[in-house]
């Protein structure tokens, strides 16, 4: 059965958001965007929790935020993982596997 | 929807530098997912009205993370150091008289005075921010308050310690420790009670 297209749960997003990131810097849409695809369908990232995660994360110093132009000329805010960040991305992903792995066991899937 | 957003980051209770970021970010977001729906044939309006969701639940996660922005870790710790500092000194030279009430209360005003403005607001936004999932440990951010608050409580005994340690290379081997020095350190655990259970009950509501 297809689950919920609005349900992430809410320490996924940070693994998520941080995964993305290391394949590159993007601003909030086109990360949202990302997601999305490359969940195919299975996933709707709600911006109420993508910015203030992005938020976070910065206070955090996983990532870090730079200021660029749209190409109408639009302020925009481009997101990159710094060194913690990397860091942080590689822990989150392992938790995220362990986690997942864990569920199959349990759950016979 | 320009309108719509600017009226919305208006309303929110973060500092006025973080409303400008929100604003920009909110705004470029909308854009986006304008510029899709008219490339893809779908109502613009009701695209970019549904990517940016629910508004008054961006209006919770916002008001939780962006006062941590106001102030710096690093700007935290000068801040605790300089208290510490003073509160160390001022207990160990201020005589009798610094170590009953009267050097409690001045202890709490000194690291009072020197705190980040609106610490406690910080506090509770970032005991009310979503538990951090580290490599290490997960748990609540140690964002600037609570960097603050345990630097102004910590700093001082490692003073007091130096102190006792230079007096006794000196010969005196008298140690007192006056009820003034636990004054800060039982008011932050306190404080830090009673909002970390706020802001447990906050987030189970």
């Amino acid at each position: 059965m297809p689950r919920d297209r609005d349900v992430v749960p809410r320490g996924a997003l940070r693994a998520l958001v941080l995964a993305i990131l290391g394949e590159g810097a993007l601003h909030g849409y086109a990360l949202a965007r990302r997601l999305e695809e490359r969940a195919r369908g299975t996933l709707k990232i709600r911006e109420g929790s993508l910015y203030p995660a992005l938020h976070e994360l910065e206070l955090e110093g996983a990532i870090e935020a730079t200021w660029t132009k749209a190409p109408d000329g639009r302020r925009r805010r481009v997101y990159a993982l710094t060194r913690a960040g990397r860091r942080a991305a590689k822990g989150a992903r392992d938790e995220w596997l362990a986690i997942a792995d864990m569920l199959k066991s349990l759950l016979g899937a | 929807m320009g309108d719509e957003i600017a009226r919305f980051v208006a309303s929110l209770a973060i500092p006025a530098d973080r409303k400008s970021v929100v604003l920009a970010e909110l705004l470029d977001h909308a854009a986006c997912a304008t510029d899709a729906a008219c490339r893809e044939g779908r109502d613009p309006d009701a695209a970019a009205r549904a990517a940016l969701g629910d508004l008054e639940a961006m209006r919770r996660a916002l008001e939780a993370v962006e006062p941590a922005f106001r102030v710096s870790r690093t700007h935290a710790v000068a801040r605790g150091l300089v208290a510490a500092a003073v509160i160390a000194l001022v207990l160990d030279q201020g005589g009798p008289l610094m170590r009953g009430v009267v050097g409690a209360l001045l202890v709490l005003g000194v690291a009072a005075a020197c705190a980040p403005s609106r610490l406690l607001d910080l506090l509770r936004a970032e005991l009310r921010a979503p538990r951090v999932r580290g490599t290490v440990a997960r748990g609540v951010p140690i964002g600037p308050a609570t960097t603050y608050l345990y630097t102004t409580m910590s700093a001082p005994f490692l003073v007091w310690i130096a102190l006792i340690v230079v007096r006794a290379i000196g010969g005196n081997t008298t140690v007192d420790s006056p009820i003034s020095a636990m004054a800060l350190p039982v008011t932050v655990y306190a404080v830090l009670l009673v909002e970390g259970l706020r802001a447990r009950r906050h987030a189970e509501a």
